[in-house]
């Protein structure tokens, strides 16, 4: 069913728009920008901020542009006189009772009540009553709220109720004293509570890890995906001075709408953690990654027949490429992987409230990549596990599987690693059972490199690296490069991109195309891959 | 053939009661509808030139023939929110012929296929509520409500729903919104509640003098009923009256009379003889008129080219002893009150008026502040979700306009000429 287009004429000039939708989107498709507060693509029309009237041919008042729906023939004109004075009434109005807190407000240079009080209000005020305010409450420490900056859009309150599924917060009290809270004295329990912090146009909904570390202008944006589960938000990571302070939401509608979880948000914590692996070890001492490395490929080389490697879907298609490749270049290996939990939930766009369908249960962003690449050609953990007590593993290399997170039947794995000939530990974290292993490899955080990943919808997505790692630290693909070399086959890729390029045949579905060519919001697969 | 169809009853005794509206024939109104057409109704009901008595003045019949005709839930609300200050109608017609009421909302609801009506009473109105809810409850005992009414097949449960104080759910979608138990505030229209309005479903509100005049049309008939107004403004109208005249109360009279002859034949003037000046016509929120600017029709047209309205009909008398600062202060007051907060330009806007209004009162105004309020009243007008905020510029900015040496005394002097208050800005 295609859409039928209608022509509107906007100050003048005359687009071709579908027919439906509001007067205000229309207009923003087109870059004609109608100030406006309440406003969102993914919520409920409030109109209460009356911030986007413009006026409209044969109407004597003005209209709202995102309540007035486009149809064929309509004429609206966005800087007319009345226009303009409306938008003036509204900004002095809304800059009354707000509290001038920009030099201490999070949200300054990213707020848009000062971007529209720039281009349509005054620098002065004429106000001279005392200014209302609120008493200050507590919704927990993820969202800190300073509600005296509230300037009552609701976008917030649309968001818990209709979106995330949780009513939590509301419009109680009347006139001036209007207040948007929660209903109850308590913290907010949404796992998704913290988009309302990017929704809320002013400093009202803040941050509380973030509050007070870095001004916007300060922050570098990096575009990158998020590794918390295999749905692969799309997210921006702000860094300033090689440090990450915050992920946003960037709008992907075909993977996460316009939200990112709570949890994955504060996952962030994950890459300055304590147990994060900085440093190389060989049996249990500091070691340099020569050495570590050469440890490993004499062991490979004495026993290539029970040589086994553990990969998981927290690695990326570059690591998992390179590494199916190392397994060809030490012989017949064995691969094995903890089997990723089926979803059966319907992988979105909404059809439920948040909670039910998009945090998914799969905790790892690639087992699609696993999938893909490996197909039935690799075993479980438990095959692992007996594979090791019957002695027909005698070295293992493991890329990132995190022997701390495994469940009860699985932490033997740990265990018997002094079994072994060798073992190799490459990953981010290390904690006390990884220090079973022989040699412990540091590996770059997925925020710390570049490469692709795919999501549980096989959606083919781009990481892009948005900190700077250390020369200690590898990536898996690195190390399998490194170890390959060792045995006598040289590779040499410098960059994921290369990486990618040479073995993109192994990737079947998401056409021939190279590396910088894939679109920072991903390719869907274009036949079902079996 | 009695004139007044609203108040006929007024005082005869235990007027309430279903036994005594019958013997006075009451519920043959809705017998006869009933062996009418809809369509039949709903243009009698445009005919009689019926207008919103609530105070919008929307024809009643054209409200109605909005209602679309197809299957499935409709809604009749009965606006008896009541809240327009100076107006005192709509609860003496439930306090005194609920009957009178019951029987206008069936005739409503049989006219545009509504099923269920809810009459929305404001929350302190508690004599009103047990007045109705114990006529009801007659009515349908008696088979003038329920199932298959007369054997006509028409169905019509009627429901009493409190209000809970507040006058924005006077408002039609507001009290639709608080009805459904949401909160009490406006919702953006279109949709009109004609076509979506109680939980989403076709829906007319209509205010109780409106729904009490529909007997008085199909007993008397259209022709007789528009003949008792003026043209395009039919029927009787109560007209509340309050303040400085010797006898205020509630007067039923055609649509039209002069106010000059209201004040001082029907009223019988002023009291102790004092000069009159000013009058607000039609509920706080219409613009005052000067002692000069009485001689007026009391229909909705007349007075809308006065520069005034009818509004709800609440007739406030004012005398030379009213200081118009302190009404403007007081009125000013309300609204920033009741405003909902929905929307910026009145959740912002009227406080602040009302703000400066005060001060100006109690004496620390500024000679630049009137023209202030003149154009905060002009600012916040025309732009909001509802006409709170235009129900709070018009009745403010023709108080500053026509008394505005008064507001300009009180800047100077410091204090109240008319000295009938202290200030606290003089020590």
């Amino acid at each position: 069913m295609s859409t039928s287009m209608v022509n509107i004429t906007i100050d003048g000039e005359t687009f071709s728009v579908a027919n439906g939708q509001n007067l205000l989107c229309a207009a923003l498709d087109n870059g004609i920008q109608i100030p406006h507060f309440c406003y969102h693509p993914a919520l409920e029309v409030a109109g209460n901020c009356r911030m986007c009237l413009v006026e409209v041919d044969q109407m004597a008042k003005l209209q709202i542009s995102c309540a007035t729906a486009v149809r064929d023939g309509l004429i609206v004109h966005t800087k007319s006189e009345k226009v303009l004075q409306a938008r003036a009434a509204v900004m002095e109005f809304l800059l009354i009772n707000h509290p001038l807190d920009c030099p201490i407000c999070d949200q300054c240079g990213e707020c848009i009540l000062q971007d529209h009080s720039f281009d349509h209000g005054l620098a002065t005020s004429r106000y001279h009553e005392p200014k209302r305010t609120y008493e200050k409450k507590n919704l927990g420490e993820l969202v800190v709220p300073e509600m005296t900056r509230c300037i009552h859009c609701t976008r917030c309150i649309r968001f818990l109720r209709d979106v995330a599924g949780s009513e939590e917060m509301a419009l109680t009290e009347r006139g001036e004293h209007t207040e948007v809270g929660s209903y109850l004295a308590t913290s907010l329990t949404s796992p998704f509570s913290m988009n309302v912090i990017d929704l809320c146009p002013v400093g009202a909904l803040t941050s509380g890890p973030f509050r007070f570390k870095a001004r916007p202008w300060m922050m570098e944006k990096v575009r990158t995906i998020c590794p918390g589960c295999s749905r692969g938000c799309n997210a921006t990571a702000s860094i300033y001075r090689g440090k990450l302070y915050r992920l946003q939401p960037v709008e992907n509608l075909e993977v996460n709408d316009h939200w990112l979880c709570d949890q994955g948000r504060l996952d962030i914590g994950r890459v300055e953690s304590k147990d994060r692996l900085r440093e190389p070890l060989l049996d249990r001492k500091t070691a340099t990654l020569p050495a570590v490395l050469d440890a490993a490929a004499r062991h490979i080389k004495n026993d290539r027949a029970r040589t086994a490697i553990i990969v998981t879907g927290q690695l990326t298609n570059e690591d998992l490429l390179l590494i199916k490749k190392l397994g060809e270049v030490i012989g017949k290996t064995s691969f094995f992987r903890l089997a990723a939990p089926v979803d059966d939930r319907p992988f979105g766009p909404l059809q439920d409230s948040l909670p039910a369908w998009f945090i998914r249960a799969d905790s790892s962003p690639n087992s699609q990549g696993v999938e893909l690449i490996f197909g039935s050609a690799i075993g479980s953990l438990d095959e692992c596990i007996a594979a090791i007590k019957t002695g027909a593993i005698t070295t293992l290399l493991m890329f990132g599987i995190d022997l701390a997170m495994l469940r009860r039947e699985h932490t033997q794995l740990g265990e018997l690693l002094g079994q072994l000939d060798f073992s190799l530990y490459c990953h981010t974290h290390a904690g006390p059972l990884a220090m079973h292993a022989s040699g412990l490899i540091p590996m770059t955080h997925w925020y710390e490199r570049d490469g692709t990943a795919i999501n549980e919808n096989r959606r083919l997505q781009r990481l892009q690296a948005a900190l700077p790692t250390s020369p200690a630290m590898l990536t898996a693909w690195q190390v399998a490069a490194e170890l390959s070399r060792r045995l006598g086959v040289a590779v040499d890729h410098l960059q994921a991109q290369e990486v990618y390029d040479a073995f993109k045949g192994e990737l079947p579905g998401y056409g021939d195309i190279d590396f910088n060519a894939i679109l920072l919001d991903g390719i869907a697969a274009d036949k079902v891959l079996t | 053939m009695s004139e007044k169809v609203l108040t006929a009853r007024f005082r005869t005794p235990g007027s309430y009661k279903l036994d005594v509206y019958l013997a006075d024939g009451g519920y043959k109104a809705l017998q006869a509808a009933l062996r009418k057409s809809t369509d039949a109704i709903i243009e009698q009901v445009k005919a009689s030139q019926l207008r919103g008595r609530g105070g919008a003045g929307f024809p009643t019949g054209l409200k109605w023939s909005f209602v679309p005709k197809n299957d499935g839930p409709k809604y009749v609300c009965v606006n008896a929110d009541e809240g327009e200050p100076g107006t005192f109608k709509d609860r003496y017609l439930m306090e005194l012929d609920p009957h009178l009421v019951i029987e206008g909302t069936a005739i409503a609801c049989y006219a545009v296929r509504a099923s269920t009506a809810y009459i929305y009473v404001r929350g302190e109105f508690k004599a009103s509520m047990e007045r109705l809810n114990a006529a009801i409850a007659e009515a349908r005992k008696a088979g003038y409500l329920g199932k298959n009414i007369n054997g006509s097949g028409f169905d019509l449960e009627i429901y009493v729903h409190p209000g809970a104080g507040a006058y924005i759910c006077g408002e039609e979608t507001a009290l639709i919104n608080s009805n459904e138990g949401r909160r009490g505030m406006p919702r953006l229209k279109p949709p009109f509640p004609a076509i979506s309005g109680l939980f989403g479903a076709p829906t007319v509100v209509n205010n109780v003098e409106t729904l009490a005049a529909l007997p008085g049309i199909i007993t008397y008939g259209a022709d007789w009923y528009a003949a008792q107004g003026t043209d395009k403004n039919g029927g009787t109208k109560l007209y509340a009256v309050s303040g400085h005249v010797k006898k205020p109360g509630l007067y039923e009279l055609p649509m039209g009379i002069s106010l000059r002859s209201l004040i001082y034949d029907v009223c019988e003037g002023m009291v102790d003889e004092r000069p009159l000046k000013g009058v607000i016509p039609g509920g706080s929120s219409t613009p005052v008129l000067r002692a000069d600017e009485i001689d007026v029709g009391m229909d909705f047209d007349a007075l809308m080219r006065a520069g005034s309205m009818l509004g709800s009909g609440g007739v406030i008398v004012m005398n030379d002893a009213t200081c118009m600062v302190r009404v403007a202060a007081r009125l000013s007051r309300f609204y920033a009150h009741e405003s909902c907060g929905q929307c910026s330009p009145c959740r912002e806007g009227v406080p602040w008026i009302h703000k400066i209004l005060q001060r100006i009162e109690d004496g620390g105004g500024k000679a630049s502040e009137i023209d202030q309020v003149l154009d905060l009243c002009n600012r916040m007008q025309g732009i909001t979700i509802c006409p709170l905020a235009d129900a709070c510029a018009m009745p403010v900015r023709a108080l500053v306009e026509k008394f505005r040496d008064e507001f300009r005394a009180h800047i100077t002097a410091r204090k109240c000429p008319i000295g009938r208050f202290p200030s606290p800005w003089n020590g």
